[in-house]
């Protein structure tokens, strides 16, 4: 298994009581879930991999929630950016980069990894199909299930948030493989209850920084009244 | 400076010069620097024993005492006005002024003596009349002094705050009513009288500290000058009652128009506190049979306009009767009979006493004409009817927001800087507050006279007002709208008890229990058990502190329930009835006890499971017990709603235990499912099952069902007619949230589909799992299907729930209220 260089807060054992908290409230005819979204504010790196000159360097972010009644949802992507220099801003725009839009469930986890693009190299979601069969990608799917369909259980939930870190785990030795080395990689896991679901910049200032690359990240609750 | 005039005698020359040194001296930073140079000028000529006038002596001792006045010299002030009386003495504002400054130096008799010169000068001086009248006040004199306000009175005092000075003198001396009529003196100018009206005012505010609540005005509404002025003479009325009723020092147990206290008070304490008491020594033991007559000739006399106070007559005339009914036991809380009851009295005579209560119900009998207790029990009755027809003579809502400094209550909105929140939540507040011990001591009268009844009754108006006093804060509606609507939640909350009615409605197989929650300084429940043959009341005392109840909700309700179910000393202050168990339980909360499935408790559980009970309903009030049965026949025309923006109802598998269930369904899903289709469609079904998100709207005190677009509050459900019956498959159908300090809590969309003419409306009292959304759909149906009727299925499908889960928040979510017979 892959190791993450930097983990962020929500990685970390939910209680029992917290987990009984989020399984009684996971799934209630209570107001409808909120809508999220997840932006990277900006990304910095400072060692690109090469001894000399540029390099195209890829971002792959994995956003794994408990989804909706039909089981564990994945939202995998990759971005390219070609001929990065060491010390460049990644050129993400003014609005931010896109990273994850939806209504999570039961848990919300995000993997984030910087590397040296290797041409050929399939993108994020090619690889995930690969991992979609592995032991903690099927558990997962059948834990989220279980949640979504059955009596919430505390023990199940906890199961499935472990769960996750797995498949992030399985994803990252999946694209170190193919890419060879990784500039900086990143994780953190929220829950609704214990939380908020993150919502808010992370970090509250400044820019994280893990190995070679320092970013900053929001997470965005839409009003939809 | 001018040297001019009559020559000083030696004797003052030398006098003068001392004061004039000694003035110098002290005021040397007061003076201007020609005022400085003319005074070391004239010191110099008298020195000297050149020539020196009265008048250019009278100049600087004028100047001076008037920047020792200014300085807080009153002693050398007072010195410097009695030289300048000396060399001026025909001037009634000097010697006005010399008055003020042996009065401030508590020279009283030489006060007293200047005021009497400058009164014999200026015999219209009202200054000078209010102030003597002030010290002969303290010294006690008070004819004097009330005859010296009058004189200052009738020559329009313009001192500020004189209005209010001599009111707050004259009500120890003579009473509130007394005072009253200043404000009716034709010798009076027209301004004065207004002022005395405005300071009466506000002296009896002032007299509601310590336990004079009853003495607040209605809150929230603008009155016209006549209205104050009509109101003002009742609340004199029952201002002169409160002083009429002497306190003994000890320990106290007061409500002011905010909280609860209780305090150790010593006699100074009293004194300070009941400044409106004779100032002679503390009154005589009351009168109360006279004070009866006098609320009954005010009532009798009092005008519409006045209609904001007539409760608190009624209610003061009740519990001066109560003290009757009480006999000597504890008399708090109610302030009015303190020390109306033996042992408490300052003569500590008991033979007094005797008399006295036998003066008064010989006095209730001759002029009422009937007992003791139906006296008692009527005035608290029309008590609270005058409050019903108060509030529902609001006009509209008020949709005003206030500013706040420094509160942290949770209906707060953070704009910027500016904390605000809604006027109407502070009126809601402030109504319930103003009037929870009517119901709570016309519920003692009823425990004292034995009339299970009144209890009823009693508890039925209180729910009503409750419920109208949420609608304040329905201020999205137009006032026509609002009016009628709280028109239609006052229909709900019928407070017509009929016991026998009842009684022969409950039949063999069903008790009624009538919950009741108070909190003075401890909580107590109380609960009345009705059957077909007696009623029994109990009540218990809950720690506030560690009761298993009140831990369990402030905790954060129903997500915090034990997982393996209710414990049993949460049941226990509930005072359910005990053998022989009914097959029917009929619910009527009250308060924070609305949040608590009683069907949840362990004693409950054990009867459904032995199968002696089958049926557990919630009632709004106990006048419901008796309303339409449930209906005859089965659902022919039925209405399924569904509505999820997330996907995460599974309404679809809602719609399919429905269909299984029968009858002619029609389906209003996703964005189809708006509010206005909902009204339309509501009229022309039997019953309409709700799979969508609810929540409560704690701005609004209404709960509410989360559709296509927009929300379905309870003012749409009460716009027109409802199917028979009701299932909200979704959150908090029933809206028991409190709203801050109240005491009952939100209308529910259950009491809105109650009132528009639903028979049964079933709906979740927290959160609704999905889980248990779906198979609560599944099992409920089926039951129906096999001929149980609402209240049944429910019981019996959260039994089989059971066997899959102890733990109540998933199987306890739904609670069934209504009609109960089939």
């Amino acid at each position: 298994m892959a190791e993450w260089m930097i983990d962020g807060p929500g990685i970390a054992l939910p209680s029992d009581a917290v987990l009984l908290d989020e399984a009684r409230h996971g799934a209630v005819r209570r107001t409808p879930r909120p809508r999220l979204a997840i932006r990277l504010l900006e990304m910095v790196v400072h060692e690109n991999g090469r001894w000399f000159g540029e390099s195209h360097v890829r971002l792959d972010v994995l956003v794994v929630h408990g989804g909706s009644a039909s089981g564990t949802e994945y939202a995998p992507q990759t971005f390219a950016f070609p001929r990065v220099a060491d010390g460049d801003r990644l050129p993400i725009g003014q609005g931010g980069l896109l990273l994850f839009h939806g209504r999570p469930k039961w848990f919300l986890s995000m993997f984030v990894a910087l590397s040296r693009d290797v041409p050929g190299a399939p993108g994020l979601p090619a690889l995930l199909n690969d991992i979609a069969a592995s032991d903690p990608a099927v558990e997962l799917q059948a834990q989220a299930l279980s949640l979504a369909t059955g009596l919430p259980d505390p023990d199940i939930l906890g199961l499935a948030v472990q769960g996750t870190w797995a498949v992030g785990g399985a994803a990252l030795a999946r694209l170190t493989m193919e890419t060879r080395s990784t500039i900086g990689v990143y994780r953190d896991s929220w829950l609704r209850g214990r939380d908020s679901w993150g919502v808010g910049r992370h970090p509250h200032e400044g820019l994280l920084r893990a190995k070679d690359v320092s970013f900053a990240f929001e997470i965005i609750e839409e009003n939809e009244e | 400076m001018n040297h001019s005039g009559s020559q000083l005698t030696s004797s003052q020359r030398r006098r003068f010069l001392l004061l004039l040194d000694l003035a110098a001296t002290k005021l040397r930073d007061a003076l201007s620097q020609t005022e400085s140079s003319d005074l070391a000028e004239l010191r110099r000529r008298l020195r000297a024993r050149k020539k020196g006038t009265d008048a250019a002596v009278a100049i600087s001792l004028w100047l001076l005492s008037a920047r020792a006045a200014e300085r807080g010299h009153s002693d050398l002030a007072a010195h410097l006005y009695q030289g300048l009386v000396e060399v001026v003495p025909g001037e009634a504002d000097f010697w006005y002024n010399l008055g003020n400054q042996w009065a401030r130096s508590g020279e009283k008799d030489r006060a007293l003596r200047a005021y009497d010169e400058a009164l014999r000068l200026n015999p219209t001086f009202a200054w000078a009349l209010f102030n003597r009248g002030c010290l002969l006040y303290d010294r006690k004199a008070y004819e004097a002094a009330v005859s010296d306000f009058l004189d200052a009175a009738r020559h329009g005092c313009d001192l500020e705050q004189f209005a209010y000075s001599v009111v707050r003198r004259l009500v120890p001396l003579r009473g509130f009513v007394t005072a009253l009529d200043m404000v009716s003196d034709p010798s009076l100018p027209e301004r004065m009288r207004g002022q005395f009206a405005r300071a009466l005012g506000e002296v009896i505010d002032e007299a509601r500290a310590l336990d004079g609540w009853f003495l607040s005005r209605w809150p929230g509404t603008a009155r016209a000058d006549h209205d104050h002025a009509a109101t003002l003479v009742l609340r004199a009325v029952l201002a002169d009652v409160l002083r009429d009723s002497p306190r003994a020092p000890g320990l106290f147990f007061g409500r002011d128009h905010e909280r609860y206290d209780v305090r150790e008070l010593d006699e100074s304490d009293l004194r300070e506190s009941l400044w409106y008491f004779p100032p002679e020594g503390p009154p005589a033991p009351p009168d109360r049979t006279e004070q009866l007559a006098t609320l009954r000739e005010t009532l009798a006399t009092s005008t519409l306009t006045a209609s904001e106070t007539t409760w608190a007559l009624h209610y003061a005339s009740g519990a001066i009767a109560l003290s009757l009914l009480m006999d000597g036991a504890n008399d708090w809380p109610t302030p009015v009979l303190r020390l109306a009851v033996p042992g408490r009295t300052v003569d500590g005579g008991r033979r007094a006493d005797e008399e006295a209560r036998a003066g008064l119900e010989e006095w209730i009998s001759s002029n009422d004409g009937t007992s003791v207790a139906d006296f008692t029990l009527g005035h608290f009755r029309s008590a609270s009817d005058a409050l019903t027809t108060l509030i529902l003579s609001h006009r509209e809502p008020d949709r005003d927001v206030i500013m706040l400094m420094g509160d942290d209550g949770p209906l707060l909105t953070d704009q910027g800087d500016v904390v605000t929140r809604p006027a109407s939540l502070h009126l809601a507040q402030a109504l319930w507050w103003h009037v929870e011990p009517v119901y709570r001591e016309w519920v003692l009268a009823a425990a004292y006279t034995g009339r299970a009844e009144e209890r009823l009754a009693a508890l039925c108006h209180a729910r009503r007002f409750n419920a109208l006093a949420a609608t304040e804060l329905w201020s999205p509606l137009a006032p026509e709208r609002w009016r009628r609507y709280r028109a239609q939640i006052a229909a709900l909350h019928d407070a017509h008890i009929c016991l026998a009615d009842i009684q022969a409605a409950l039949g063999e197989e069903a008790a009624l229990v009538d919950q009741y929650t108070y909190e003075v300084f401890g909580e107590s429940i109380s609960g009345l058990t009705l059957t077909s043959r007696d009623s029994v009341v109990k009540t218990h005392e809950v720690n506030v502190i560690g009761g298993e109840l009140r831990a369990l909700f402030d905790a954060g309700m129903a997500s915090l329930f034990p997982a393996a179910g209710l414990p049993p000393a949460v049941g226990q202050p509930l005072l359910l009835p005990s053998e022989p168990i009914p097959k029917t339980l009929l619910i009527v909360p009250y308060g924070y006890l609305r949040k608590i499935p009683v069907h949840g408790l362990p004693l409950v559980l054990q009867a459904v499971d032995d199968g002696t009970l089958e049926r557990i309903v919630y009632l709004p009030t106990a006048s419901f017990a008796g309303r339409p049965r449930l209906p005859a026949t089965r659902p022919r025309r039925i209405l399924f709603i569904g509505h999820d923006p997330a996907g995460d109802i599974d309404y679809a598998h809602d719609l399919a235990a429905l269909r299984a269930y029968g009858g002619d369904v029609t389906a209003v899903l996703g964005q189809e499912a708006t509010c206005s289709r909902v009204q339309a469609e509501l009229p022309h079904h039997d019953l309409v099952h709700f799979a969508c998100h609810g929540d409560m709207d704690a701005h609004l005190a209404a709960g509410y069902l989360s559709l296509a677009g927009g929300r379905l509050y309870p003012w749409d459900v009460l716009e027109g007619a409802v199917p028979e019956t009701v299932v909200m498959n979704s959150c908090l159908g029933i809206s028991t949230e409190r709203f801050e300090a109240t005491s009952d809590g939100a209308v529910g969309l259950h009491d809105a589909f109650l009132a528009a003419g639903a028979r049964s409306v079933i709906g979740s009292m927290w959160a609704l799992p999905e889980w248990t959304g779906r198979a609560f759909a599944d099992i409920f149906y089926r039951r129906l299907a096999a001929g149980e009727d609402s209240p049944q299925a429910v019981t019996s499908t959260q039994r089989e729930l059971r066997s899959f889960t102890k733990d109540p928040f998933y199987w306890a979510a739904h609670a069934c209220f209504g009609a109960w017979r089939s």
